[in-house]
């Protein structure tokens, strides 16, 4: 594998876990390509334009977003379904085009001279993020999310409190996405508008849903089939999209609930199944 | 007296050690010489005609006995004219050991690009992109003249023909750096010139819809539109504005001169248009060099691509003479296929330090900002041969460049 796959295939698990973690707590966003391009953008300021140091740059890039993804969370999260995708939907759009608009940023002309990414900090980012997930799948949140994300009034009842969990998973998955996007744009150098377009946040989503839900190793399995495979075709030439779509349909078809739809199992899980 | 079998063992002995030369070149491994181009998408039409130029570049220096007596291998990169998809291919040029990389084509990725030939310490050669200000001595050089010079050169010929201009429209792609550049650049020499700029109007790259511009140019009647956008951009709008009864001048950039398409396909459109450039499919009595080239180009890409015919030469001469340029300075550092490729990068940026000018089928003079020069005149499109042709007469055109500092 070429080491511009492994680069992308890197960047789109973390994009992919960004989604994850939002939809741990049973929000789904088509916002995560916009918080890519604000933490792309941010990052890139931060070291081209102000001379900061790349990990600084990527941290504040991550923490702002996150700061930035939870003040829209609280009014987003109050819609529910639907109507909350199409919020993020908005968000998505909002965020591409202030930056087309903003020259300070190169706005549609894009911006340049990145540098500093490479697969050695991609994969620690997932490394690091991956034990993050897996002790989170073992612990006693991760059953706090899951009464969440299956019933909220329930888990309010309990005594959980729904709001907070709500904001700080959106938070974290916009700060991820954020750093995925500050890793990005100092790989590729260039970056414009266009590379954080609906459609990136349309394809992060479909990593998550046909990798599989119930697990953050879904989401992996999904980001790395769907970067992968158009790279494996790539001798059909413009037979390429076709073949995608027509194995995202089998896929949908075959495996509903993803590839890998098993649900690992939380702290203390064995003590109540044996009760 | 030599026996039979001496006489055979002599000739054999001979003929071995006559040979001895060629057989070494043969095994000699060839010099990798990497390019991007946009092959696929809305830049092919640049690609395609570049990639048949510098093939036939590689072929002709491969005929004359290579380099050092290695054969120049060229290895094609296709960025789909997405700068960052220039950088990807770079690194990969660069993985497979290329010693120098020839293009990309577009402001943006040179821009991209230029500051990364540096850190990576690899030679690059742009032969097109027009933006003025973005080459990056010592390692990224353009071979190309940039807008810098050549606008202020068209646009003067173009204020020659046509004095009675006053008003004008600028109209271009903001999202490319060259188109953006350019109009800006037409904006400053308005401002030289006295000219009132009545309207602007900006589009992006892949714009289809151009009625909205063409109705805010034309409810600003202007006496003559600039427009600075590459060719299958600018072509819907220069065919818009037809439509909509525009039939005053319109000046673009040389980004349309360049590549093939605009020229076959602007049709009645192209009656008024003009661009910038420094060479037609004409014959240039005073260089024998250009006309063997041309002959031997339209030729060749007849059954070579299946680029609309006859086929537009336009500045394919660059990439042909960036080959030879390259390969002049690796013959006379002695670079060959079995040198480190890390060693020869480094020789080709020493013989590219010293660069002052150029004499191959151009002749350009190398400035001290990393860019070319080669004089620019104003060309005329003709709908009916589907070919550019100089807008003036010889004796009319105008001679003195325009003001550059030239390297020292």
């Amino acid at each position: 594998m070429s080491q511009d796959l492994l680069f992308l295939t890197g960047v789109n698990i973390l994009m992919a876990w960004s989604v994850y973690i939002i939809l741990l707590s049973g929000s789904l966003s088509f916002a995560n390509g916009g918080f890519m391009a604000l933490g792309a953008y941010a990052a890139g300021v931060l070291t081209v334009k102000w001379g900061m140091n790349f990990y600084a740059a990527l941290a504040l890039a991550g923490i702002g977003t996150g700061l930035v993804g939870a003040l829209l969370a609280y009014p987003a999260l109050r819609t529910r379904g639907v109507y909350l995708i199409l919020v993020t939907v908005g968000l998505s759009f909002i965020i591409q085009t202030l930056i087309q608009n903003t020259d300070y940023v190169g706005g549609v002309r894009g911006m340049t001279g990145m540098m500093g990414t490479t697969n050695w900090h991609v994969w620690g980012l997932i490394a690091i993020v991956g034990v993050g997930l897996f002790w989170l799948s073992r612990s006693h949140l991760q059953r706090q999310l899951d009464a969440v994300r299956e019933d909220e009034r329930v888990a309010a009842s309990l005594g959980i409190d729904v709001v907070y969990l709500k904001v700080v998973c959106f938070a974290v998955g916009a700060g991820l996405a954020a750093i995925a996007g500050g890793l990005y744009s100092h790989y590729m150098v260039f970056i414009n508008p266009d590379h954080f377009n609906i459609f990136v946040s349309i394809y992060v989503v479909l990593y998550v849903v046909l990798g599989g839900v119930n697990n953050f190793i879904g989401p992996v399995i999904g980001a790395s089939v769907m970067t992968l495979l158009p790279e494996l075709v790539r001798g059909l030439q413009s037979y390429r999209p076709l073949i995608f779509g027509v194995v995202i349909i089998v896929l949908l078809l075959v495996r509903p609930n993803g590839l890998l739809s098993f649900r690992l199992r939380t702290l203390g899980a064995h003590k109540e199944g044996g009760a | 007296m030599f026996d039979r079998r001496q006489l055979l063992a002599s000739t054999a002995a001979l003929a071995v050690a006559g040979h001895a030369p060629l057989a070494l070149a043969a095994d000699k491994p060839p010099i990798k010489v990497g390019s991007i181009l946009a092959m696929t998408g809305i830049g092919a039409v640049y690609g395609i005609l570049y990639n048949a130029a510098l093939k036939m570049a590689v072929d002709d220096v491969n005929a004359a006995g290579g380099v050092n007596g290695s054969k120049l291998e060229l290895l094609q990169e296709d960025d789909q004219l997405q700068p960052s998809q220039s950088v990807l291919c770079f690194r990969k040029l660069a993985g497979m050991g290329a010693v120098v990389e020839l293009g990309p084509l577009t402001g943006t990725s040179w821009e991209t690009v230029a500051p990364i030939a540096n850190a990576m310490k690899m030679p690059a050669l742009c032969f097109t992109a027009s933006k003025a200000g973005i080459s990056a001595p010592p390692y990224a050089l353009r071979i190309a003249p940039p807008d810098d010079t050549a606008i202020p050169e068209g646009v003067a010929e173009f204020m020659k023909l046509h004095p009675n201009v006053k008003k004008i429209a600028i109209a271009g792609d903001a999202q490319e750096a060259s188109g953006a550049a350019g109009m800006e650049l037409f904006a400053k020499m308005a401002k030289e010139l006295g000219l009132e700029v009545v309207a602007t109007a900006s589009y992006q790259t892949r714009t289809s819809d151009f009625s909205p511009d063409a109705i805010k140019i034309r409810g600003a009647n202007p006496d003559a539109i600039f427009i600075s956008s590459l060719g299958p951009t600018s072509l819907p709008l220069v065919k818009e504005l037809e439509v909509q009864g525009f039939d005053k001048p319109i000046l673009l950039n040389s980004l349309v001169w360049a590549g093939a398409g605009f020229i076959h396909a602007v049709g009645t459109a192209g009656k008024n248009v003009y661009t910038i450039g420094f060479s037609t499919n004409d014959v240039d009595p005073a260089n024998p060099k250009y006309n063997d080239y041309v002959k031997r180009f339209i030729e060749r890409t007849k059954t070579t691509t299946n680029l609309p015919q006859p086929v537009n030469v336009c500045n394919t001469t660059l990439p042909y003479d960036t080959v030879f340029l390259v390969a002049d300075i690796m013959r006379k550092a002695g670079i060959d296929g079995t040198t480190p490729a890390d060693k020869a990068r480094e020789l080709i940026r020493a013989g590219l330090d010293g660069l002052k000018a150029y004499q191959g089928i151009n002749k350009i003079t190398l400035r001290d900002t990393g860019d070319g020069h080669i004089k620019c005149h104003l060309l005329k499109a003709n709908a009916q041969t589907k070919q550019w042709e100089y807008a003036l007469a010889p004796d009319q055109r105008i001679k003195t460049p325009a003001a550059f500092k030239a390297r020292g």
